[in-house]
């Protein structure tokens, strides 16, 4: 009888400490108070800055900061879906895998050799357009026109081409819809006032007229072979003309670049002839060949590599904003009259976008420089 | 406390009155002494009783004696406030007893107080917790609630300003709102103080701090014109039921504070005084002199540019370190700071008789701050009576008067950022002096405050027993608050111009209350308690100012006219209120035995802050107890000396909309043809369908007493939610308004709480030993915001050039930050990412400068989003602004000698855990370093984990020395993770060292007891923070500069009896 009550007890003294620790256990669930549980944000007002993209092929092109996800959660998936034809058919071609260059050092203009710049980036497979976490669109190097038609100066609505993006996060996800492609067709170097921008044939200054249109360099303090008088670049004449022509050379590795200067007569006038010109800080190019016709570079294209203000873009390294254009000078200097000392100079500003083996020419078409003293 | 068990037995008593009568028999006088049983000393003012139920019949006297006439061989009862309650049965013939009667802390038989209505701990179903008086005395605060830091598990304080006469941020079980208003360390989050009622009047803790921190006006709360010596005791109430009577103001819980009643049949005088020191805790270290010099000629040296250097020789203050102007080390934060040295001094007379009682409390409260120039100053007399003519009337009146005085010096509210930007100026100017003083300095010391509260108070309550067991009480109270406030900016200060500005505005409140209640008991198990009441506040309050941005001279300072050019400002100010409130409420318990509870209540509120078509809200609550120690098959249970579970429910309201809301409002709109136009403001429409913030709160606790009086734990958990909380809706662009107020926010808090008391000691020892430990977890999480946002509110903050913006989202913690995530620093350039399609480094906004790329060095920021690119898109929701654990414990160990003396250790800490806090402190620190070339001091860094070149892998901070990069990539940005620290703190609060002389020594010298104490607070934390003060921060986390340090207090005190 005594064990039974002290067992009974025991039981008691159980059934006290089962029922607080149920009630502690109860207490604990944040599920029995429904409370709902956090997810990422995924705004409603969530939207691209701009739904026409402008591009031009045959180069990288980047449209960053052009979505705006109104506070969403980053990171977001971001994903092109239904690629399409303003008429409906499937644009999908756009979206196949080609070998790009991608950076993974940081070019500083410093590289002492092509190898050097080489191991900067490398060749990765990657849709032609794609579109980043963070909404940048990016159409790549690898879409040519043999891939996406180029407009013309019309653009037909059902040769649009037409694309979504699904941006999905914890919170759900949402469709971006009808962000389209203005494709433009490759121009491979820059200036590129003589090339029509639709038809890539040489441009003339009225449509479907006769009269070209022509690059020009910059000249500086040069005087008239003959003409003793200023000589310019662009008054023609016996004010002066002269042409940059930027144009490919057949042969050759697809790495090189070279200078070219031709007289009135389209006789290669001799670059040492610039005798004032710092040739190894022209281009960021190695293994210069000097002949007395050009000036000859190893260089990686495309031209500059990356915007990244370098001696060798415009402005130098103090440009802070610049370095997508790439400058040239040459330089001669000559006694002028009275002794005085002058200094000849032409001015190149140019890109190239397109690898491959290209020249620069100055063509000094009306009046020669005059190199020699007084 | 105990007393009012005699006013409950008096009813008890009445009901069985005829009964008494018949079985009246022979009567016998009995005499005799009650003295404590651990002093020894004889007691005042015990009360003797007998009887079933008991019957008071008298009252011991100044020398602890006692005479009473009762039946032949009836039992005696001795009661005392916070003593056991001993009972002595008679033997046939004895006519002389004495007795003594012990301490006892046994919490289930406490007097608690629900709905005006005093009842018995033990048949309550509501959560709450009582503090004695005892325990917030001996150390001087301006504000008593301080005190209650760490002693209540559940109620947060947070003592976030040592600003002399203004408060903390007090909490009751999480948060209660979302709502933020003001930007960087301003940021400013409601305040929802509990509501608290003194002595039955109910008064408004928040009433000063409507405006945030930059309000207008003395800013004193009325909590801080209440001298501590005057309260004898202060309830806590928690969960909805506790709080279910105080309808549509106690949704952010209850404090009730009890102040000293007469209680002594002799008069007493009771002088209490304090002599005390702030002292000025650690504030900033500062380079000083050549070290500042030679800091900042480095850093230009070393990562200036070109023209930076070019620069030295044109800047003075570092070039020409011979000029006697420029070679100097002041300490200018020695010249805002400073220790003082105090005193409070309190009398308090009461007297009378079971009769008759009254009680007056003289005070003077005086805090010098240590910042110069601020301070605060209380006097106040306090007085109240109880008069009980016969056993069936009672009347109860109270008047206090109270006048406060505060000086802020240049500051504004709780900030006083002229000091702080003052403080760190150059230590390589000259100090300031008689010809030699900036006007910063000068507006910062001589600005003359005349400011402060004043308010009156009176209450009157009168009850009578209509039949037995049957009570009607009405109560009226009439508070008027006035506060004024004169500042005067001499000429020196204010660009040659002496400026003036004047504050004054008064609230007041009418308060009214009738009550009846109904006490039955049937067979001795059921009894049943009825209370109905209604209640009725007019609330008055209007603000004006008056600004003269330049007055005539130093010497002039008014009565001023009017300038029609450099008057500014004044007028009524936004925080005009009238507000209406009637309540209707209704409570009933039944109790089984004293076995099984049931509690139910109900209140109906009306309230002109609701939107006009609906004004009224129903707000029911139901509370379950079983007391299950009284169960047959637990009375065996020898160790179990009380248990019981509770469970209840219920919802109460807080008014929060103002007249705006609900009615829109009109603007001045200038003039057409000279007569003036009022338009329409677009801005919000109204919105009559306002409805008051709602309080849903379900808990579920239970008290257990172990081993008679060695454990009492009390555990609560609770799910707490508020819902109607205020948010803006916007409207669509096609409607007249741009939004509305709605009612479409919620949040709900949960947690557990945690009290523990023990006295693990022997009663028999001449050692009392009590230690008390309390916690509480609370987790809150936003539950609801208005449709249209989808989750998520980003509140924004560009305009204070801090961008520490605050995120609202939904399943989370309702207050975290919207931050750059910190992931430590590049240890070279190379590891620096590069984009693959550009080939740029990482870099700092969407800019074209190749400068802003990142380096080796630099904060390495997450990019969230991927795009290389460092800006608001890679912002991410991190941190909970509100601290999850808080609790404190105390430690009291008391020696009795043999003589009666006795001395006594208190040992009493807070604790906080798990919260974010920003740590601007830090981050104003380090930003010093920016620019070398502006004469602000420089800080010694050597004790941060900073990246000094290649190989400081582990580095935590940026370089903050490049301070030429610094300008492009903003390593330093507030907006970052970096100073988003731990806000846990482990805080001693307090050490009380007192010794309470026997009654025969202080007899010897002409008193009746006394008692001295010598005590300090605020004297350490630790903390994992690396700021000066965990603590220091805003209700939302910000540790600015601005803040007011808390001093540390190191104070001497007498009780003194006469």
């Amino acid at each position: 009888m005594f064990k039974l009550t002290n067992v009974m007890h025991n039981i008691l003294r159980y059934k006290v400490v089962l029922f607080l620790t149920l009630m502690i256990a109860f207490s604990g669930c944040r599920k029995i108070f429904d409370l709902p549980n956090e997810k990422d944000y995924l705004s409603t007002k969530m939207t691209y800055n701009r739904f026409e993209f402008p591009i031009t092929l045959g180069r990288v092109n980047l449209y960053q900061g052009v979505f705006n996800a109104d506070n969403s959660s980053f990171p977001m998936t971001l994903e092109i879906i239904n690629p399409r034809f303003g008429d409906g058919r499937s644009a999908a071609d756009m979206l196949a895998k080609r070998p790009v260059l991608v950076w993974t050092g940081e070019y500083t203009g410093n590289e002492k050799s092509l190898a050097e710049i080489e191991a900067k980036r490398k060749i990765e497979e990657r849709p032609m357009l794609e579109v980043r976490p963070s909404g940048d669109i990016v159409v790549w190097e690898s879409a040519t026109s043999d891939v996406i038609q180029p407009r013309d100066s019309i653009l037909y609505p059902q040769d649009i081409r037409y694309f979504d993006v699904k941006v999905k996060n914890s919170g759900g996800t949402r469709i971006m819809k009808n962000l389209w492609l203005n494709p433009f067709r490759e121009i491979p170097y820059f200036p590129a006032d003589d090339i029509n921008p639709y038809s890539g044939k040489p441009n003339t200054t009225t449509p479907d007229g006769t009269n070209l249109k022509h690059n020009y360099p910059g000249i500086y303090g040069m005087i008239g072979e003959g003409t003793n008088d200023e000589l310019t670049a662009t008054q023609g004449g016996l004010k002066g003309l002269v042409y940059t022509y930027i144009r490919k050379v057949p042969g050759g590795t697809g790495n090189s670049l070279r200078f070219k200067f031709l007289n009135k007569d389209s006789v290669a006038i001799d670059p040492a002839k610039f005798n004032q010109t710092k040739w190894d800080q022209l281009v960021h190019g190695f293994n210069m060949e000097k002949t007395s016709e050009y000036v000859k570079y190893d260089v990686a294209y495309p031209i500059p590599v990356a915007r990244i203000p370098t001696r060798f873009t415009t402005g130098g390294v103090n440009n802070l904003g610049g370095g997508n254009i790439a400058h040239v000078e040459f330089v001669y200097s000559r006694n002028g009259f009275a002794g005085r000392r002058e200094q000849g100079v032409i001015v190149q500003d140019f890109a190239i976008y397109e690898k491959g083996d290209w020249e620069i020419v100055f063509h000094f078409k009306t009046v020669n420089p005059k190199f020699e003293d007084e | 406390m105990r007393k009012q068990i005699i006013l409950l037995s008096i009813f008890f008593s009445c009901i069985f009155l005829c009964k008494d009568l018949v079985a009246q028999t022979k009567k016998v006088t009995v005499s005799g002494t009650v003295t404590d049983a651990g002093t020894k000393e004889t007691m005042v003012g015990v009360s003797v009783a007998t009887g079933k139920p008991l019957k008071v019949l008298t009252q011991t006297d100044s020398k602890g004696h006692y005479s009473v006439s009762v039946d032949d061989g009836a039992s005696l009862v001795f009661s005392y406030i916070s003593y056991g309650t001993k009972t002595v049965k008679l033997n046939p013939g004895q006519t002389s007893l004495n007795v003594s009667i012990k301490e006892d802390n046994k919490t289930m038989e406490e007097v608690v107080i629900r709905g005006y209505q005093k009842r018995t701990r033990e048949v309550t179903t509501g959560s709450s917790f009582i503090v004695t008086g005892k325990e917030v005395q001996d150390v001087p605060v301006s504000n008593v609630e301080q005190l209650l830091q760490g002693k209540v598990a559940g109620l947060n304080i947070q003592l976030n300003t040592g600003a002399p006469g203004l408060r903390g941020t007090v909490n009751i079980r999480g948060l209660s709102t979302i709502s933020t208003t003001g930007s960087g360390n301003e940021t400013f989050l409601q305040p929802t103080s509990p509501l608290y009622v003194i002595d039955g009047v109910p008064m408004d803790a928040d009433k000063a701090s409507e405006f945030g921190f930059q309000q207008q006006g003395p800013g004193v709360s009325p909590i801080s014109l209440i001298p501590q010596e005057d309260i004898a005791s202060i309830e806590v109430l928690k969960d909805a039921t506790a709080t279910a009577l105080y309808g549509s103001r106690g949704a952010y819980g209850v404090i009730l504070i009890q102040t000293v009643r007469g209680n002594s049949e002799v008069p007493r005088i009771r002088y209490t005084g304090n002599f005390y020191m702030n002292a000025i805790p650690k504030l900033r270290d500062i380079l000083g002199g050549t070290y500042e010099r030679d800091i900042k000629l480095r850093q230009i040296n070393n990562y200036g540019r070109f023209n930076d250097i070019k620069n030295i020789s044109n800047t003075p203050f570092l070039a020409d370190s011979l000029n006697p102007y420029y070679n100097n080390s002041t300490d200018w934060q020695g010249v805002f700071y400073q220790n003082t040295y105090n005193q409070t001094h309190n009398v308090q007379l009461d007297g009378g008789d079971s009769k008759f009682s009254y009680k007056t409390n003289l005070s003077y409260f005086s805090d010098k701050g240590i910042i110069k120039n601020t301070g605060f100053d209380r006097y106040s007399l306090n007085m109240n009576m109880d008069y009980k003519p016969t056993s069936r009337i009672t009347f109860f009146g109270s008047v206090r008067g109270n006048v406060g005085k505060i000086k802020k010096a240049n500051g504004v509210g709780l900030l006083q950022t002229g000091v702080a930007d003052n403080g760190k100026k150059s230590s390589l100017l000259p100090g300031p002096s008689f010809f030699q003083a900036t006007s910063g300095v000068l507006s910062a010391l001589k600005t003359n405050t005349d400011a402060g509260p004043k308010n009156l108070n009176t209450y009157i309550e009168g009850r009578y027993e209509l039949i037995p067991g049957l009570n009607i009480t009405s109560a009226a109270s009439y508070d008027y608050n006035s506060d004024t406030e004169d500042t005067f900016t001499p000429a020196a200060a204010n660009n040659q111009f002496a400026k003036i500005f004047s504050f004054y505005g008064y609230t007041s409140q009418l308060y009214n209350r009738n009550n009846i209640s109904y006490v039955k008991s049937f067979e001795e198990k059921h009894n049943l308690f009825f209370n109905f009441f209604s209640e009725m506040y007019v609330k008055k309050g209007q603000s004006s100012i008056t600004r003269l941005e330049r007055s005539p001279n130093d010497q002039f300072q008014g009565p001023l006219g009017y300038d029609g050019y450099y008057s500014r400002g004044g007028g009524i100010l936004t925080t005009f209120y009238d507000q209406n409130q009637i309540s209707f409420a209704a409570a009933f318990t039944y109790d089984y035995k004293k076995k099984y509870i049931l509690d139910i209540t109900y209140r109906i509120d009306g309230t002109s802050n609701n939107g006009n078509k609906d004004p009224y809200s129903k707000n029911p609550s139901v509370g379950l107890k079983w007391n299950f120690n009284k169960e047959n098959w637990l009375k065996d249970i020898k160790w179990l000396n009380y248990g019981d579970i509770r469970l209840t429910g219920g919802k109460n309201i807080y008014p929060v909309g103002n007249l705006v809301d609900i009615y829109g409002a009109y603007t001045p709109r200038g003039f057409y043809n000279n007569n003036p136009r009022i338009g329409i403001d677009y801005g919000r429409v109204p919105n009559p369908l306002l409805k008051p913030k709602n309080v849903t709160q379900f808990n579920l606790g239970f008290d257990l007493g172990l081993f008679d009086g060695k454990l009492d734990v009390i555990f609560d958990t609770y799910y707490k939610k508020v819902s109607n909380e205020l948010f803006p809706s916007f409207l669509s662009n096609t409607l007249a308004f741009n939004n509305f107020t709605s009612n479409d926010a919620g949040l709900s808090n949960y947690g557990y709480e945690l009290t523990l008391s023990s006295r693990p000691l022997s009663k028999n020892s001449k050692f009392t030993w009590a230690v008390n430990v309390n916690g509480a977890i609370n987790n809150d999480v936003l539950t609801q915001l208005p449709i249209e946002y989808n989750g998520q509110v980003i509140a924004f903050d560009y305009s204070s050039g801090y961008e520490q913006h605050i995120a609202k989202r939904v399943g989370r913690n309702s207050l975290a930050n919207y931050l750059f995530v910190n992931q430590g620093v590049y240890d070279s350039t190379s590891d620096v990412p590069i984009d693959p399609v550009t080939g740029l480094r990482y870099r700092n906004a969407n800019s074209s400068n190749v400068l802003n790329s990142f380096q080796g060095g630099d904060t390495r920021f997450l990019d969230s989003n991927g795009d290389y690119i460092l800006d608001g898109r890679d912002l991410q929701v991190v941190g909970n602004t509100q601290p999850v654990l808080t609790g404190g414990l105390s430690n009291t160990l008391t020696y009795n000698f043999v003589s009666g003396s006795a001395v006594s250790l208190n040992i009493y800490a807070t604790y906080t855990a798990k919260r974010s806090i920003l740590n601007n402190a830090l981050a104003d620190r380090l930003r010093l370093l920016k620019n070398p070339f502006g004469q602000d001091a420089v800080i010694p860094v050597d004790d941060l984990n900073m990246w000094t070149g290649p190989g400081s892998t582990n580095a935590r901070f940026a370089n903050a020395f490049d301070y030429a990069h610094e300008q492009y990539v903003n390593n330093y940005r507030y907006a970052q993770t970096l100073w988003m620290e731990s806000g846990s703190y482990f805080k001693i609060n307090q050490i009380t060292l007192s010794y309470s002389f026997a009654k025969k020594m202080a007899k010897r010298i002409g008193l009746n007891s006394l008692r001295t104490f010598l005590s300090a607070s605020n004297i350490i934390t630790f903390s994992p923070y690396t700021g000066p003060n965990p603590e220091g921060v805003t209700a939302i986390g910000r540790d600015g500069s601005g803040g007011y340090p808390v001093p540390r207090v190191y104070n001497l005190g007498f009780n003194v009896g006469f």
